[in-house]
């Protein structure tokens, strides 16, 4: 290895030494160099996650908490989607999800240890951020795989599924009671339902969807959120 | 407080236990995730995965290793796996560049170390990419490579070698300023 890098660049072996040194003290210098580690936002974030959806079966102890998390988001399910196609479905769906984290918040402090009754607010909040962060991200490479004609059927449906499913959660939730949330959710919703029905073998399918994301701008409102995301989410 | 202690408090569901795992590991993974990267969101994205993954796992730790050993190479093995799915990003970003200068849009004249140092990065291919960055730059160790990436330490000492070999081809222009 050594004789060939002599011949590419003409270097001895000390000279080799050293600039391979020198290579990686500038890499370690300008190398898309790190901000400050981002602690606390992550840790929420972390926290909210683990809360709300990853917590393994084998593992699994009922928590008070946990458990209000999960009902409020059952509960706005099963009432938006039990009024879904009535006249009033909207008003109705935004309604119930406003009124949950009352009922939630009553339950709270009997369930928790100190009694605190933000802790549901503060979930849905950290949970659509994380949602809105992941939906970006699978936005942003669905754009970039369907220009270069390099769509995967399997990686697609599975993300957008699940982001679906996720984002009809949180439109059924109290996070969407927010009015502009709510917007960029239901606009979220179109797309990602279009994509779970796309047939990737279908160029004007694919062209449809990268101009409703476009016309939309809906990638530019998903970061945007991200940055406000308390005042946007509003819990 | 050591290892063992702190490891029975997590798997008691310490909050505070949690944590100190936690601030002991993040900034070497959000550091790699963002060298890797490149992109704030990105990083942050990938470093709340593999804690989260790392805690959900934590049951299956054995204590063949240091907890720290096993907590950073399941964390770092999450980041690297998620990097293969941006890896169309950095193509895309690179075909932009070429895209602009190829529709007469002024290139930079004399391009410094740093940019042709960053374009070399970004060119070498993944294997030798992930290597040089985290021993170069993040001063990992060969064997901690090994055990995140899964594979043996030898290989890892390959990579590094080769991915050099290509930077010095590729930056051989300044070679005297990289020197200096």
């Amino acid at each position: 290895m050594n004789d060939q890098n002599q011949n590419d660049t003409g270097l001895g072996e000390t000279g080799t030494d050293s600039f391979d040194a020198g290579v990686a003290k500038v890499a370690r210098e300008t190398y898309h160099t790190p901000p400050e580690t981002p602690r606390d936002d992550m840790w929420a974030v972390i926290q909210a996650a683990r809360a709300a959806d990853v917590v393994p079966i084998r593992r699994f102890r009922p928590q008070p908490w946990w458990a209000a998390v999960a009902a409020a988001l059952v509960i706005g399910v099963v009432l938006g989607r039990g009024t879904l196609g009535g006249p009033d479905a909207a008003t109705t769906v935004a309604d119930g999800g406003a009124n949950v984290p009352a009922a939630v918040d009553g339950a709270t402090p009997e369930g928790t240890p100190d009694g605190s009754a933000n802790l549901v607010p503060r979930s849905y909040r950290f949970a659509a951020a994380r949602h809105l962060n992941r939906s970006e991200t699978f936005l942003t490479m669905f754009r970039v795989d369907a220009r270069s004609d390099q769509l995967n059927d399997v990686d697609i449906g599975t993300w957008s599924k699940r982001l679906l499913t996720d984002t009809r959660l949180l439109l059924d939730s109290p996070a969407g009671g927010d009015p502009e949330l709510r917007r960029l959710l239901s606009d979220l919703e179109l797309v990602l339902a279009q994509i779970v029905q796309l047939r990737t073998g279908d160029p004007n399918e694919v062209e449809i969807i990268d101009e409703g994301l476009e016309s939309s701008q809906l990638l530019f409102r998903l970061k945007a959120a991200q940055a406000t995301a308390p005042a946007t989410v509003g819990l | 407080m050591e290892e063992s202690q702190l490891l029975a408090k997590v798997r008691a569901g310490d909050p505070a236990a949690e944590r100190a795992l936690y601030d002991d590991h993040v900034d070497r993974v959000y550091r790699l995730a963002y060298r890797m990267t490149g992109d704030e969101a990105l990083a942050q994205d990938f470093t709340q995965e593999a804690f989260i993954r790392a805690f959900n796992k934590l049951h299956t730790f054995r204590g063949d290793s240091a907890l720290s050993t096993w907590m950073h190479t399941v964390t770092t093995s999450v980041v690297l796996n998620g990097l293969r799915k941006v890896k169309k990003f950095r193509t895309s970003e690179i075909d932009l560049e070429k895209a602009r200068t190829v529709a007469g849009e002024k290139p930079r004249a004399e391009p410094d170390l740093r940019d042709r140092l960053q374009q070399a990065v970004d060119g070498l291919p993944d294997g030798y990419r992930t290597v040089f960055v985290m021993h170069d730059v993040e001063g990992y160790t060969h064997d901690e490579i090994a055990g995140a990436l899964g594979v043996a330490t030898g290989t890892s000492k390959a990579q590094l070698s080769r991915a050099r070999a290509k930077l010095r081809v590729e930056l051989a222009d300044f070679a005297e300023e990289v020197v200096a």
